[in-house]
Parts: C-alpha cells; structure tokens; sequence
C-alpha cells in the first residue's frame, strides 16, 4: 500500500518546487528570527549565568541562520545570468550603503549626538536587519532598471 | 581629458530582432524564455533593449533560430 501511495505522487512542477524551496528558506529565516529573539531575551534576563553558557545562547540563532544562508546561497545558483547582475548590484549596494549607514550612526555616537536607547551604535542585529532592507531596495532598483 | 573621460563614455549601443523572430514563431516570451533556460524577464530585457545576453546565450539564441548572431543582433552604426 505505501509503494502504491509513493508510486502515484508525481514529481512537482519547476514552478513547485521553485515555491517549496522559498518556503523552506523563509521557514530558516523564520526560525532565525524566533531563536534570536528568544535567545536575547533568555541572555538578558539571565545576567548571572556561566560565560560559556551565555556565548552558546547568544550564538544559538547561527544554527538556523548558516542553514538559511545555505538555502539562499543555492538560490543563486539557480538564478540566469540578469537575475545574477541584478543580484550582483543588490548586494553591492547593500554592503556599500551598510558600511555608511553604520560609519555614520557610530561617529553620531562618539559624539555624543547619537540615539540613546543605542548608546553603543548600531549592534550586530541592526547591522543584518540595515543590510537586508538595503539588499531589498537595492533589488528593486535593480529590477526597475531592466524592466 | 580623454582619459577622465573614457569612464563616462556609453558601451556600445546593440539593436536587436528578437521581437520579430518570436513573433513569426508565434512563441510567447515565456516559451522562448523556457527553450534558453533563462527567465521571462530577461527576454523581455534583450528585447526592450535594456540588457545586452552574454555571449553563450547570444550563441544560444542564434541556434535556436538557425541565424548567424549578427542577423539577430547589430549595433546602431
């Protein structure tokens, strides 16, 4: 009965496997975001706990992210040769932009004009999320251009 | 001068005829797109003008129309 039921499923269409790969790469980038966020809190609330417990708590949310960039990085793989121009000025810009953004807000803090909710700069997690709204925009400029 | 100059100068304007080919095939973008294993929105680009194909997929495209590359692309000159 189960080779039956194995022998009767087709094999997904290009364009559903294209949707269930994007799936599978938004549920690691889902599950990145959840660890970080619990492991920030988990690290903040627990201010006593051992060094090396702490540092693993705080780098817990790479798991799922280095599985998440896996996923991407295959993505690219499949992209054609416009697709990986566009993707190739996306992420320059994002870098580019990152690198100002980042410059920018930490001389703002050294001197004392900066946000003081962030009187460190922008940390590690503003960094990604500054780097991944800039690749989004920087997609879609993109994009417009060779529409 | 002509050195500061020569960054700010255009690349090489190319025409082509993809639009013409695929429309005495009746092939839709799509189709074409499927037969070069590229994306429907790159062959609109070719077509508007606004992305110049590598040479593989130049050599691909002259290929699948039996033509010589410089029948399907040409620069404005």
């Amino acid at each position: 009965m189960t080779k039956e039921y194995i022998a009767d499923t087709e094999p997904l269409s290009e364009r559903d496997l294209k949707i269930k790969k994007d799936l599978v790469a938004t549920a690691w980038l889902g599950a990145t975001t959840v660890t970080y966020l619990v492991t920030l809190f988990l690290v903040q609330d627990n201010p006593n706990w051992a060094p090396l417990l702490g540092v693993g708590m705080a780098l817990l949310p790479l798991l799922p992210g280095i599985m998440y960039l896996r996923k991407l990085w295959g993505s690219f793989q499949s992209l054609d040769e416009m697709q990986r121009r566009i993707q190739l000025e996306a992420w320059s810009f994002a870098m580019a932009g990152t690198v100002v953004v980042t410059t920018v807000l930490n001389v703002l803090n050294a001197h004392g004009l900066g946000w003081e909710n962030y009187p460190h700069g922008l940390e590690i997690g503003g960094v990604f999320i500054t780097m991944f709204m800039l690749w989004s925009i920087g997609t879609a400029v993109a994009k417009a251009r060779y529409r | 001068m002509e050195y500061w100059n020569r960054s700010r100068q255009s690349p090489l304007p190319v025409k082509n005829k993809l639009r013409e080919l695929r429309a005495a095939r009746a092939w839709s973008q799509s189709n074409l797109a499927e037969q070069l294993s590229v994306s429907r929105q790159t062959i609109n680009a070719i077509e508007t003008g606004k992305y110049d194909p590598s040479l593989p997929l130049a050599f691909k495209l002259a290929r699948l129309f039996a033509l010589p590359i410089e029948e399907i692309f040409s620069d404005v000159d």
